[in-house]
């Protein structure tokens, strides 16, 4: 019963953000952005764990267009953490930037069945729009 | 034809001066005959030396030898929160020829205390770049690495040890060896080996005639051939281009060979040619060449780390690896080693007070059973056909690829000992039950481990790959998830017919099956009737929702094989491999999507540049609510019903799945399931197809336990789905309760199918329509 509530809590949170973000934008035009790998740092460079740290290492990695690199550490990660919708996500990342639309689409959709946490949600679902 | 030509010019001249023309004159008409003969005969040797130089340049200078594949296995990362046992760490350094040392100086060494370990790891490098070699220290706390630090106590976030070596594919020649460069020998390599085999290498022509007349001298004193007069560069030259034969011609052909070769060719060149040709030893019908593969087949250590003793030794093998065969002959060996090392201080290469301190070594070779290459046939028996979809076998026997797996050699190791150790446990009553198992990363699809035969290291009839058995009652999940994808019509507590029932047998007549204690129980709820296996339920069920509908989940799961449509084939009467098992069980294992099971991680070529990757691709198959319900009534099983007795050794704390399944007559005993990290298919039976005395929980779950209880297992977590609600039920009546009456369980629905009647722990009532507010209260609760 605990964590059924606490999904539902969960739930309640994008709902207050969206309605807060509405009011921004009424007033100073501001939207959510998902960033993306072009125009932000690595969200997991603070990380020092393993998983955080191969995160970062393929975030870097695309930044560069080492899309080799950024897959070999993407699947380091997913054999450490291999329900980490995280890994997932950036992994669909990598797909769509190597064009492979369609498995970017599986892996972000296989990310939100492993029960991100409500930002990251957030992301993936707009990741899934921008694939059209 | 020269001497014809000659012939008549004798018969011109008289009789009378025939002595003295022949004594005075003979030598005058020879001589120039003399001279023809002997141009002739030194532009025919000029010819045929032109002859040997193609064949010793095009040799030397093209691809020298095929070199096999090599297979690795999955390398073993360290990091914080890993669970891992510590013994298990110390046997896999040992595994990949670590040696356990007081002070840590050198990769390839490490040091344990307790729970702390010190590791030097070796530097390796993959197909996704250069790992280096690194000095660190690891720390456990029972069976979690607790901490990972560098040499100045930096923290580590993690440390890629160099991946195990398990094997190769190999030519029909079954020629293996690992290449080296001159430069990669270990300090005393080569100053041994030319103070044994030849001390005047730097100074001779490929041929050395005061050796050849030592020997000559010798061997005339002893009667017989005891000392050989050949140079390093006739040993090679007799090797790498001429036949074994013992004969003048071939001995002719050697000593041109050898000039031509050191005429063309710098000694550094040769050399290390000798160091990657020369023959070494035997492994079955692999014969072992160069020091490179000798250093991992005796010692498993890469050749840069070998001590004094270790390269002694193998420069002693070079005289007869198989009259000195350190594992047949280690006394043998041993004198030979010593001799090795007395020569080496004799000639001033080493100290002698080292080579008195090497003499007193073991020999330090390691057994065959922890010779790990070839040790995991089953498993690289599936990375070859794998491979094959992609490669000539010519390439993969001749190109030097490195094959990265997905081999997990942990978790390979216990599950080829689980199965040995029940199978020698249950076998009392059967001596030729057989079994196989694959185990997946349950999240991935990386194929962890394949066991092919209960005897490890058996090479022949791989029955994870090959063995086509009905699968019985492990189709039934199938059944019961195209029941769930319907939910106006199904939930986890509808009841379901379990009445005898008669359906066509696909052969004209009727087929009634039973249920296995022969009883039928009348309306079931559905998770009870998979969880209990009820067979009579099951095909009710099928057949009230179409065979070609559940078929069709079937092959949605991922069992590609066409299946014929009889009733008969839901209750497995099918025969699939454990492959094929495995692929359906993973797409379960995985929340609904589907993906192939991966042996292969990465294929790099000679010089280290990737090929292919084999990375992750996945297709959802099923929606995660259906496929919620389902996994959650295989819970039920493990809790109740067939497989329940996996948690009389497994804490009641990890959530598992599973399904048994067992054939007529109890020919085949099988299990599937999976934790949260680990998937595994286990299968018993007699290859022969006698019975076995053996249903799914009493032979295959046993193996399947056992395995899991040795390894480190998570829980099976449930999957994130909006359209997923738990309600507290009465199973039996298929009502809504309050969650503290009795016999109530949680159970759940995907929303709007949950039943609406709702029974108060004593008495029936129909549940008021729900309020905002109620609703928003029940989220708090």
């Amino acid at each position: 019963m605990n964590a059924h509530s606490e999904t539902k809590v969960k739930r309640l949170i994008p709902l207050l953000f969206a309605v807060l973000l509405t009011g921004c934008a009424s007033i100073g035009q501001v939207a959510y952005m998902p960033p993306s790998i072009s125009d932000a740092d690595s969200s997991h460079a603070d990380r020092t764990d393993a998983v955080g740290t191969l995160l970062d290492q393929a975030w870097n990695a695309m930044a560069d267009n080492d899309l080799n690199s950024a897959g070999s550490a993407l699947s380091r990660a997913m054999r450490i953490s291999p329900t980490d919708p995280s890994v997932y996500y950036l992994m669909a990342q990598l797909r769509k930037k190597q064009g492979h639309y369609g498995q970017a689409r599986e892996l972000a959709d296989r990310a939100l069945s492993l029960g991100p946490a409500s930002g990251l949600m957030r992301q993936i679902k707009s990741f899934l729009t921008s694939l059209g | 034809m020269v001497t014809k030509k000659k012939t008549p010019s004798r018969g011109k001249r008289s009789p009378g001066h025939k002595k003295k023309a022949r004594n005075a004159g003979g030598g005058r008409r020879w001589f120039p005959t003399l001279v023809k003969l002997g141009i002739v005969g030194l532009i025919l040797l000029a010819a045929y030396s032109v002859y040997l130089d193609a064949v010793v340049t095009q040799k030397f200078e093209g691809k020298k030898w095929a070199i096999p594949a090599q297979v690795y296995a999955r390398p073993l990362e360290l990091y914080e929160g890993q669970l891992l046992n510590p013994n298990e760490l110390q046997a896999q350094l040992r595994r990949q020829g670590y040696q356990a040392v007081r002070s840590v100086k050198r990769p390839g060494t490490f040091a344990r205390t307790g729970n702390h370990f010190t590791i030097y790891s070796r530097g390796f490098h993959f197909p996704d770049g250069a790992e280096s070699s690194r000095h660190a220290s690891v720390v456990f706390s029972g069976n979690e690495v607790i901490s990972l630090k560098g040499k100045a106590a930096e923290n580590i976030p993690l440390l890629r040890l160099d991946p195990q070596l398990i094997g190769g594919i190999y030519p029909s020649t079954f020629e293996d060896r690992i290449l080296i460069r001159e430069s990669q020998a270990p300090r005393y390599l080569t100053t041994a080996l030319l103070a044994i085999e030849d001390k005047n290498f730097y100074d001779h022509w490929g041929v050395s005639p005061s050796s050849i007349a030592r020997a000559f001298l010798v061997n005339l004193r002893a009667g017989g051939v005891v000392q050989g007069g050949s140079t390093l560069t006739q040993q090679l030259v007799k090797n790498f281009y001429l036949s074994n034969d013992r004969t003048l011609t071939r001995k002719f052909n050697e000593a041109i060979m050898s000039v031509l070769l050191d005429f063309h060719y710098s000694k550094e060149e040769i050399l290390e040619t000798y160091l990657n040709e020369v023959y070494l030893g035997q492994h079955g019908r692999r014969a072992i060449h160069g020091f490179g593969l000798a250093s991992h087949f005796y010692f498993a250590q890469p050749i840069q780390e070998l001590s004094l003793a270790r390269v002694a030794l193998l420069v002693g093998l070079v005289k007869g690896p198989s009259y000195y065969d350190p594992r047949r002959f280690p006394e043998r060996a041993k004198a030979r080693r010593n001799l090795v090392l007395d020569v080496m201080a004799d000639e001033g290469v080493v100290p002698r007070s080292e080579a008195e301190r090497s003499k007193k070594l073991p020999l330090g070779v390691v057994t065959r059973e922890q010779l790990n290459t070839s040790a995991y046939p089953a498993y690289i028996d599936t990375v070859k056909k794998q491979l094959r979809e992609d490669y000539d076998e010519g390439d993969l026997t001749s190109e030097g690829l490195r094959i990265f797996t997905n081999m997990d050699p942990v978790i390979q190791r216990f599950a080829q000992k689980s199965m040995t150790d029940t199978v020698d446990q249950l076998d009392k009553n059967n001596p030729d039950l057989q079994g196989a198992m694959v185990v997946t990363s349950a999240q991935t699809g990386d194929l962890l481990a394949v066991v092919g035969d209960k005897n490890p290291g058996y090479i022949g009839f791989n029955r994870a790959l090959d063995a086509r058995r009905p699968v019985g009652s492990l189709l039934k999940p199938a059944i019961y998830l195209t029941a769930l994808e319907q939910p106006a019509r199904y939930t986890l507590t509808t009841p379901v017919k379990d009445y005898p029932i008669r359906v066509s047998d696909g052969q004209g007549g009727l087929w009634e099956p039973a249920n296995y204690d022969g009883k039928s129980r009348g309306m079931v709820p559905l998770q009870e009737a998979l969880a209990k296996s009820y067979n009579q339920a099951a095909i009710q069920t099928g057949m009230a929702l179409g065979l070609n509908n559940v078929l069709n989940t079937i092959e949605r799961l991922g069992i590609e094989k066409k299946l014929p449509p009889y009733p008969s084939v839901m209750l497995g009467a099918a025969s699939l491999s454990l492959m094929d098992v495995a692929s359906m069980y993973q797409t379960i294992a995985s929340g609904g999507f589907r993906m192939p099971l991966r042996a292969i991680d990465a294929v790099v070529d000679a010089r280290g540049h990737p090929l292919k990757r084999y990375s992750l691709s996945i297709e959802r198959a099923f929606d995660s609510a259906p496929i919620e319900l389902l996994r959650h009534a295989m819970g039920q099983v493990m809790r109740e019903g067939t497989g329940r007795r996996a948690y009389w050794s497994i804490s009641q704390d990890i959530q598992l799945a599973g399904k048994s399944g067992t054939t007529n007559d109890l020919r085949d005993s099988w299990f599937a399931g999976f934790t949260g990290n680990l998937m595994t298919v286990t299968w018993l039976g007699n290859d022969d197809n006698s019975p076995t005395n053996l249903t799914g929980s009493s032979g295959a779950l046993r193996v399947w336990t056992r395995f899991m209880q040795q390894v480190p297992i998570k829980s099976v977590q449930p999957l994130n789905s909006r359209e997923i609600e738990y309600v507290w039920i009465k199973p039996v009546s298929n009502v809504r309760t309050g969650k503290s009456c009795e016999g109530a369980v949680k159970v759940p629905y995907i929303t709007g199918s949950e039943p609406e009647e709702y029974q108060g722990c004593g008495r029936t009532m129909i549940e008021p329509a729900k309020t905002l507010f109620d609703s928003i209260k029940s989220w708090f609760e």
